[in-house]
């Protein structure tokens, strides 16, 4: 029997004497305490030390059960809290237009130092713009919201359905959402430190009003567009001084206005588009700590220029680089030339041009060389036309000599292979296990396998029994589709799932723990190999789909509870739905991506 | 291999390998600073903080965890897990409250952050799904908010509520 020590029983309470800082308590320091004997400091130092423990414990909680504990007793109040702000995004979403929702947010903030939300998500609605423009004194309750004890330090801005809004009502109501915010932004935008606009409206022809939408203190900045509005950054570039990062993505078209400005550090994420080259290259020069680059289409590559093009690599491809997207022959360019490893790099997109081909002499290359910590690979071949039949398989994977060396990519345990066309196309016969196997030489740990994009007549047992078969440790499976034709290329997989299969799997589930939960689809010939390891497997489905020129809605949505088999294969045979039922209530239904 | 002994507050010395003392890393530092050698056997620390039964079952975790591989980096975006608490330490850890909490207040004065982890799981594995009174229940704790007080926390959660 454990022998336990004779002091009082410790317990999760509100100690007494116990006080702490709404800023700055749970200090990060060890605690301190004896069991000998009891005094004041002691108890004190005791109530320090739950303190930390609480928030050891509640760091692993999710936000739910926060809330429970939030309201066990003043002290769990406060540390839960603080673990909900500390932790991820949990934002309080004010429709500025809801009366009942502005008294609530009153009635808080009048009443509460310990506010359960670390942001706050302002909504915008279009009717109730309509009714301001009849009623303007209606803005005036606005008013009455003591705005400034929000404190906000992180503030969205969206407007709602802006998609389904013609160019004239956005207009309309790009100047109501102006007006409104108007209105809070005096006593807001102090204290922010986060801006985030999310609404087109807010794009490049949005003009402000002075001091709308400037936070002097802001640090950083998403915009909706990758280009940048020049009016407002103007102002923001002028009365912003803390401001330290762009969080959207930033256009080549921008750099002259941001470089010009003195800012080219705010820019973290860069798009690159085409060969105006000085813009990039001057850009480059400033070695700006960029943490994504991506550079799409292929114009650098069409118009190869060594020199430009090291020129573009160096400046760009720092050790900051954490995300980076660039075409096949770029990369061989950036190992055969450059030479220098991206050692921060941790998700790396290979994109395919119709100019695959080894015309530069590029040959062998060791992925892991250039990119050792890389743990996410997503493949993306180019669209059908531009591209040649079997690219990936002649140009990347299989030419002798070349093409990434083998099993260099270990740390590679996330793999996505987004398709356009053609390889899988059986009437063509492009789709080859073969592709799979070579991906497994070069990338041998994968885990989590996704494969998606477009595809018709998918021979989808094929990639299953392959795909399981060569990653032994793989532990999730996604198919993706993305067209609205590819569920009918699924039907013949779906289908061919056994009732004895699932009975199998059952087993399994019994057996092995395998969480039938998260099984949204059963793989033909599961016994193929043990499954231990697979904890989910899924299928997305688009919301349409069409078989044989008709469109079919799915009456799916993301959330909703899993749809029938009738509305999901309307079409399909008797026989087929005969083997449907025990298995289609496995079928959970996402939007594609 | 070489010994160091650690003393409990209540007198007792453990020797145990360095390699698994310094799996605190309060102790390591303890050591290094010291400059203490691999072969100081006779070298006593006292842990004034930690009381004989819990250091044993400190050392017995640590002995039985010294050749695991260093834990992931965190990823703080993402939400913890606590269904992964291997089968050795859940049966390692089925002890009374008060020594469990005295086991979680050792690990975080010796920082062994693979002890604090698993142990702060498992007391949270144990708030889990539990309403606020069951909370309560489990641990002996009072509940000082007024009607009002309680109803008022019940409203602001509201705002930050999934929706």
């Amino acid at each position: 029997m454990m022998e336990t020590r004779s002091r009082k029983r410790m317990r999760l309470d509100v100690i007494p004497g116990a006080t702490m800082d709404e800023n700055e308590y749970l200090p990060n320091k060890k605690f301190m305490w004896t069991s000998s004997t009891q005094d004041t400091q002691e108890t004190m130092t005791q109530a320090m030390s739950i303190d930390l423990i609480l928030k050891e414990v509640f760091t692993n909680l999710p936000r739910s059960d926060l809330l429970q504990a939030s309201l066990v007793s003043q002290k769990w109040n406060l540390i839960a809290r603080s673990v909900i702000r500390e932790g991820s995004r949990c934002l309080a979403v004010i429709s500025l237009d809801s009366d009942q929702a502005l008294c609530k947010l009153k009635a808080l903030l009048l009443t509460s130092f310990n506010l359960p939300f670390n942001g706050v998500m302002f909504r915008l609605h279009q009717h109730r713009s309509k009714c301001l423009d009849e009623n303007p004194t209606e803005l005036e309750r606005l008013d009455s919201i003591p705005w400034e004890l929000l404190k906000l330090r992180r503030v969205s801005i969206v407007d709602e359905k802006f998609h389904t809004w013609c160019s004239h009502s956005m207009h309309s109501v790009r100047c109501h959402s102006i007006l409104m915010l108007h209105k809070v932004w005096p006593s807001v935008a102090i204290n922010v430190e986060h801006l985030s606009i999310r609404s087109i409206s807010f794009s490049l022809k949005f003009k402000h009003p002075d001091g709308t939408l400037i936070c002097p203190n802001v640090r950083t900045i998403e915009w909706p567009t990758a280009d940048i509005n020049e009016p407002y950054f103007e102002s923001v570039f002028t009365s912003t001084p803390k401001l330290v990062e762009l969080t959207n993505d930033v256009s080549q078209y921008s750099l002259p206005f941001v470089t010009r400005h003195g800012k080219p550090g705010v820019v973290k994420r860069l798009r690159v588009f085409d060969a105006q080259h000085s813009t990039v290259i001057n850009f480059a020069k400033e070695r700006p700590a960029l943490q994504k680059v991506s550079f799409s289409h292929c114009h650098y590559v069409s118009d190869f220029n060594p020199e430009i093009l090291s020129q573009v690599l160096y400046g760009l491809l720092t050790n900051s680089v954490k995300e980076l997207k660039m075409n096949y022959p770029e990369m061989l360019f950036y190992y055969h030339i450059c030479k220098s490893p991206l050692v921060n790099l941790s998700h790396l997109t290979v994109a395919y041009s119709n100019q695959c081909d080894d015309r530069y002499g590029f040959q062998h290359m060791n992925f892991g060389k250039i990119f050792p910590n890389v743990k996410s690979v997503t493949f993306q071949p180019g669209c059908k036309p531009c591209r040649p039949p079997n690219a990936v398989r002649t140009e990347f994977l299989e030419v002798p000599e070349g093409g990434i060396a083998t099993a260099s990519g270990n740390t590679v345990t996330r793999l996505e292979y987004w398709n356009s066309g053609g390889i899988y196309d059986r009437v063509h016969n492009y789709m080859e296990p073969n592709l799979i196997r070579a991906l497994e030489r070069v990338f041998p740990n994968v885990k989590y396998f996704v494969m998606g994009g477009y595809a018709w007549n998918l021979d989808l047992d094929l990639i299953f029994s392959t795909v399981w078969t060569v990653w032994k440790e793989l532990e999730r499976i996604k198919f993706v589709s993305a067209g609205n034709d590819t569920l009918a290329v699924m039907e013949a997989g779906i289908i061919g799932v056994s009732t004895q299969e699932l009975s199998h799997w059952k087993t399994l589930a019994i057996t092995q723990g395998v969480d039938m939960r998260e099984m949204q689809f059963v793989p033909y010939q599961p016994s193929i190999r043990d499954a231990s390891n697979l904890k989910t497997f899924c299928i997305f489905v688009p919301l349409r789909y069409s078989v044989f020129g008709m469109d079919y809605p799915t009456y799916v949505r993301v959330g909703a509870p899993a749809p029938s088999v009738r509305q999901v294969f309307p079409w399909a045979s008797p026989l087929a739905l005969e083997r449907l039922p025990s298995l289609a209530v496995e079928i959970s239904v996402y939007k594609s991506r | 291999m070489p010994v160091v002994r650690l003393q409990s507050v209540d007198g007792e010395v453990f020797p145990v390998d360095v390699e698994i003392a310094r799996m605190s890393f309060a102790i390591r530092n303890m050591l290094d600073d010291l400059g203490v050698q691999d072969n100081d056997a006779e070298e006593v620390i006292p842990l004034p903080n930690v009381t004989g039964p819990i250091l044993r079952k400190v050392i017995e975790w640590c002995t039985h965890h010294k050749d695991d591989p260093p834990p992931p980096e965190e990823d703080d975006t993402r939400e913890k897990r606590t269904d992964d608490i291997p089968a050795w330490d859940q049966e390692f850890l089925r002890v009374d409250q008060a020594v469990l909490f005295d086991i979680i207040l050792a690990a975080n004065y010796l920082d062994i952050k693979g002890l604090l982890d698993v142990t702060c799981k498992t007391v949270a594995n144990m708030i889990k799904g539990k309403t606020p009174e069951e909370i309560r229940k489990l641990f002996n704790i009072k509940n000082d908010f007024t009607p009002a007080e309680e109803e008022q926390i019940r409203k602001e959660n509201e705002w930050c509520e999934e929706k």
